[in-house]
């Protein structure tokens, strides 16, 4: 019997540990392979072969992770670099290892979505010291002149956009609810600075709620519900993506509550084809793709030795029903 | 002529209202052995406890060297020279020797432990007990007579005066013991007195001077052991004449219902070949590691024989699983109710119809009414004291526990039943119930075997007397062939034809 | 030696495992009636549906919680059991699928197959519960993030959102009343079967459930797998009610499930717990979020609430052990 015991121990292990590496490596390995013989190179790369360049990106799970990278692998091909995407699945101490693995296999430059904007310093800090450029993906760390260069698009000018819509939706006055992302990460701090800005200029409309709902529909769907059960009237719900937005139309459809203006940001398919449905009033696209095309173009410009500026930033722009036709692909 | 050491004086102590010492009286001399006999409720470990300081006595006085003491806790009963070395031992396993007897008091130096001077401590007075092992060696790697060496080690670098021992000899070999009572015999010729719990009577007689008898939290007497008899101690002990302690009722035994052929199992058992009779308790003696428990294991079908037939009325019958052996009308009261008998967190209900729980169920619903009808039955005809049969097991007395195990079995109807160690660690009344059970089962046809360590309780209640010693059968003997000394030298190894 | 002492303080502990539940019961009385007084919303009937709804999916958890905690062990994998199952019937449900019983069947089975797998390594191969069900954990997520490709399904189909969303009498969702259903049934097999009755002496005492001629491999393999079972329907449910699935979905549930248990009185050691007790931790969990939600406590407060309940009832059932020896 402990014979047996051990044996499934030992087989869990393996399995885990296949899956864990699994999920850690490259999940979209590029064209060619760069196998790790080729030699540390810090410099310019030879003519006439492609730059390399490491994609590591802070998760896969969500439907904006999965745009970014499928934008930037399409960019990569367009534009002609060997792309390679790491995934940390959240994991701060996986992506500085693979932040130090892309250095190690001779990346002509790191494009980083950081985990976390404090704890991916050190790696970016270390990989520039040894000669690779880094360029900070969509959102920035706490030190921005650690890295090259950022390329992302502004959360509070997406945040006062979104806001700003809201606000017009009703007439410059009444109750808003807001669902907010995890406190302290980059999107949630940056789109409440935006969503504040908006709502100074409009004394009239009140907060009544807010909260963080972890990015998540469930809970968004469970928090909206209990502020409807406050029996406080809700003039808009302003979310901070779209996902959430989501499970508050389900609240208020539900509750038979209609004519709400429910606002998200990210510009998600599910999202686009529910505001031709008309039952989400608008989002607000973070111009995934163009900020893809900044970066590869970004690092290209860096692997021929060529100079940057220190920050690049996509437009962002609201969809609603009145533009859903030029977004919606089908 | 003697010098007292310590004297105990009119010890009263009460539980919650119920009174576990009326009114002690005991002295110690300076270095005698002097045992203390009685039955599991006796009040023994109490007394002893007041005396290390771990319980306060309610009245009465407590003397040492003629002074009056007042001893609060057990590091205060340590200072004052009084030790004790319990039943189950306590070591630190993954520390030193040296580290185990100096616990408590380590060697110090500006702070830092001493590990040298402890080691160099340690060995000498190890040696005083007979030990030579490196002090610096962990107890792990110690054997269980070694580990009580060093636990007496422990005493005796606290300068004892008295050390209690309670059941000292309970896990150890022949051997273990001779030594054990060699050390015994030193220390009490360098006037310590020792003070010896047990409730094996025949070591009473090897090793001590005096024994004092308790029964029921009262004083009984106090023998000289030269001029008392086993006879004797025993009536003082349970307050009855021997012949009344085991009511053998005659039954008329009759055809063979268990048969056993040349049963062997890896390691355990080899060529185990007995039978029982409708109406007989075959009773079975053997030392511990004996095969005893084994032997009914494997019949009960929690262990596979690697060869072997079993019969039940002349049917060869394959018993892989408890189950199937219940299916044969088989029952078993396994020698540890709290880890193999009952469900101490559950009621007595359950644990009364745990086996037979599938009689009462109607459209796929245990109707409880009928179950709690059954279960009261059995409590009823069993003596069972409890409130209601919804209460906890686990809230009961050891005799109360052992009856819900032997009705679990009974409500089963089974033919036969086995009883592995039935009065183990029960009072007095309690055994003579199940004692009386017994007789009545036997009475309406049923088969009994009986494992006991208890050899007065064996040799009162069996028809024949199986004996087995390192997985053999040495001999089977008739009642009326019942001899202490055969039967002990029987247990080891001594074939008997 | 304590035995005429033990049996005096027979009467002071009759039933003392049945007195947590109950003691729960007036927690959560207690709690309803405060949180009546500080918003007058929260009594409504609306709301109390509200309350309902919100506690089903982790009380069906719960229910299947329950059964492993009873055989002595706990299922770390319900969670991501939920997330798998949920995107197993999304896949199923989406895309112009109309059919119910596909969806329903597929995730529910999904469901089941953890769970039998979690007991067979528990049961017969004697790993520890811990251990296996981590190891679970981790692949059934691996699995619903390659299934889902990572992203959350959307756009369920209508039939399928009746599941959950549908409403009894105009009023009472379809949700509510699976949970009760399931509770309901559970109470019925814990407490009046003959399966019921050993795991409890499973969970109480192996060993003697084995000598007294118990299977005890099978009790311990099926209830993991009735553990299994409740997250595939969790899972399934979840999907329609948010008419939506994510990967990431019912990450952390398993934790709330167990904090269900706990909270209702079953032991972690196995053998004891009413079923109700189950209900009663469900619902102190939602109501407590419910109320606090209500009144606008951040959901930070909330959590160091839920902690400091949970551990203050352990606190409560230890010292109540303690006591008794």
């Amino acid at each position: 019997m402990k014979s047996k015991a051990k044996w499934l121990l030992t087989l869990l292990l393996i399995i885990s540990i296949i899956s864990m590496s699994v999920a850690c490596a490259p999940s979209q390995p590029a064209s060619t392979d760069t196998g790790g013989e080729k030699p540390v190179d810090t410099g310019a790369p030879d003519d006439g072969k492609e730059p390399v360049v490491y994609f590591c990106i802070s998760h896969m799970t969500n439907a904006w992770a999965i745009t970014a990278s499928e934008s930037m692998e399409a960019e990569a091909k367009k534009q002609g670099a060997n792309l390679t995407v790491l995934e940390a699945g959240q994991d701060i101490n996986a992506q500085v290892s693979q932040v130090e693995m892309a250095v190690t296999n001779g990346a002509d430059a790191i494009i980083i979505e950081p985990v976390s904007a404090e704890g991916a310093i050190a790696a970016i800090k270390k990989a520039e010291q040894d000669g690779v450029r880094v360029i900070v993906y969509n959102q920035n760390i706490a030190d921005p002149s650690q890295a090259t260069t950022f390329v992302g698009v502004s959360n509070a000018d997406m945040g006062y956009m979104e806001m700003k819509a809201a606000i017009d939706a009703i007439d410059g006055k009444g109750n808003v609810v807001l669902l907010l992302g995890p406190m302290g990460s980059e999107g949630q701090i940056g789109r409440s600075a935006g969503y504040d800005k908006a709502l100074k200029e409009y004394p009239d409309v009140n907060v009544v709620f807010q909260e963080d709902a972890q990015w998540t529909t469930e809970e968004a769907l469970k928090l909206v519900e209990n502020w409807i059960s406050t029996g406080t009237e809700i003039n808009a719900v302003v979310s901070q993506n779209d996902n959430m937005a989501l499970g508050a139309i389900k609240a208020f459809e539900d509750a038979g509550i209609e004519g709400v203006p429910v606002y998200g940001v990210d510009a998600v398919d599910d999202a686009l084809k529910a505001i031709k449905k008309g039952r989400l009033t608008g989002t607000v696209d973070q111009a995934t793709a163009e900020q893809s095309r900044l970066a590869i173009e970004v690092a290209i410009k860096l692997s021929k030795g060529e100079a940057v500026e220190k920050e690049y930033l996509a437009e962002p722009t609201l969809i609603d029903i009145n533009n859903i036709d030029n977004y919606l692909t089908e | 002529m003697y010098k007292t050491v310590l004297e105990m004086r009119n010890i009263w102590k009460s539980f919650s209202g119920n009174v576990v010492l009326r009114d002690v009286n005991f002295t110690v001399r300076l270095g005698e052995v002097h045992g203390i006999l009685g039955e599991n409720g006796a009040g023994k470990s109490t007394l002893m406890k007041i005396l290390m300081g771990i319980y306060s006595k309610d009245s009465g006085t407590l003397l040492l060297d003629g002074e009056e003491v007042d001893i609060q806790s057990p590091k205060q009963a340590l200072e004052l020279g009084i030790s004790m070395i319990h039943q189950e031992l306590n070591p630190v396993l993954d520390l030193s020797i040296a580290e185990n007897v100096f616990l408590g008091k380590e060697i110090t130096k500006y702070g830092l432990v001493q590990y040298k001077e402890m080691q160099r401590q340690a060995l000498e007075i190890i040696e005083r007990v007979g030990l030579s092992v490196p002090t610096k060696q962990t107890m792990r790697g110690l054997s269980i007579a070694q580990m009580q060496q060093v636990e007496i080690a422990k005493a005796l670098s606290w300068n004892a005066k008295v050390m209690i021992m309670d059941e000292p000899t309970a896990s150890l070999t022949e051997r273990e013991i001779d030594a054990l009572f060699h050390i015994i015999r030193q220390m009490t010729e360098k006037g310590i007195s020792v003070i010896y719990i047990t409730h094996k009577i025949e070591e009473l007689f090897r090793i001590c001077n005096r024994v004092t008898v308790l029964r029921n939290g009262e004083y009984i007497a106090t023998e000289e052991i030269s001029e008392t008899n086993r006879d004797h101690l025993i009536s003082l002990m349970v307050g009855r004449e021997i012949g009344e302690i085991y009511p053998k009722e005659d039954v008329d035994i009759g055809e063979v219902v268990l048969e056993v052929e040349n049963l062997s199992v890896d390691n355990v058992l080899s060529d185990v070949s007995f039978y029982a009779r409708k109406g007989e308790i075959l009773g079975v003696a053997g030392l511990v590691g004996a095969g005893r428990s084994e032997l009914m294991e494997t019949i009960f079908g929690l262990r596979t024989p690697s060869s072997g037939q079993i019969r039940i009325h002349g049917e060869p019958i394959s018993i892989t699983s408890p189950r199937t052996a219940l299916k044969n009308k088989m029952a078993f009261v396994t020698e540890d109710r709290k880890v193999t008998g009952l469900n101490l967190i559950a009621p007595l209900r359950e644990n009364i119809t745990l086996v037979t729980v599938r009689q009462f169920v109607e459209n796929l619903r245990i109707n409880k009414k009928k179950e709690t009808d059954a279960s009261n039955l059995y409590i009823d005809r069993l003596g069972i004291k409890t409130d209601s049969c919804e209460s906890q097991v686990k809230d009961l007395s050891g005799g109360n526990q052992q009856k819900v195990v032997i009705a679990k079995w009974l409500l089963a109807d089974p033919d036969i039943i086995i009883m592995d160690e039935p009065t183990r660690g029960i009072d007095v009344g309690a055994k003579r119930d199940i004692y009386l059970l017994m007789g009545e089962l036997v009475k309406q046809g049923k088969t009994i075997i009986l494992i006991s360590s208890e050899m007065p309780e064996v040799l009162g209640m069996s028809d024949r007397l199986m004996v087995l010693s390192g997985g053999k059968v040495m001999g089977v003997l008739d009642r009326n062939k019942f001899e202490q000394q055969k039967i002990m030298d029987m247990q080891f190894g001594a074939v008997y034809h | 030696m304590m035995s005429m002492n033990e049996m005096g303080q027979n009467q002071a502990r009759k039933g003392r495992s049945n007195l947590q539940a109950l003691v729960m019961l007036f927690v959560l009385i207690g709690m309803f009636i405060v949180l009546s007084l500080l918003s007058p919303m929260f009594s409504r009937v609306g709301n109390v549906i509200n309350i309902f709804k919100q506690t089903a999916i982790n009380g069906i958890l719960a229910t299947g919680m329950a059964c492993a905690i009873l055989v002595g062990g706990f299922d770390m994998s319900v969670g991501s059991t939920v997330g798998l199952s949920g995107i197993i019937a999304a896949l199923m449900a989406t895309g112009g699928q109309e059919g119910l019983f596909l969806p329903v069947v597929c995730s529910v089975l999904a469901g089941l197959l953890v769970g039998v797998i979690n007991g067979v390594a528990v049961a017969y191969m004697k790993v520890p519960a811990f251990v296996v069900t981590l190891g679970t954990q981790s692949i059934v997520r691996g699995l619903a993030y390659i299934l889902s490709g990572g992203r959350p399904i959307f756009g369920v189909s209508e039939s399928y959102e009746k599941i959950a969303g549908g409403l009894l009498f105009g009023k009472i969702p379809y949700l509510v009343i699976y949970y009760i259903v399931i509770a309901l049934l559970m109470g019925f097999i814990l407490q009046c079967t003959v399966y019921g009755r050993r795991m409890y002496a499973v969970g109480g005492n192996a060993e003697a459930a084995r000598v007294s001629g118990i299977n005890v491999e099978f009790i311990q393999m099926s209830a993991f797998a009735i553990c299994g079972l409740m997250g595939g329907i969790a899972g399934m449910l979840s999907t329609s009610r948010t008419v939506s699935a994510a990967p990431l979905t019912g990450e952390g549930y398993e934790l709330d499930a167990i904090a269900s248990c706990v909270i209702g009185g079953f032991s972690m050691d196995g053998g004891a717990g009413k079923w109700y007790g189950m209900i009663i931790g469900a619902l102190i969990l939602s109501v407590m979020s419910n109320g606090l939600d209500i009144l606008g406590v951040a959901s930070y407060y909330q959590r160091i609430l839920k902690g400091a309940i949970i551990i203050i009832i352990v606190l409560i059932d230890v010292r109540s052990k303690r006591k008794r020896t």
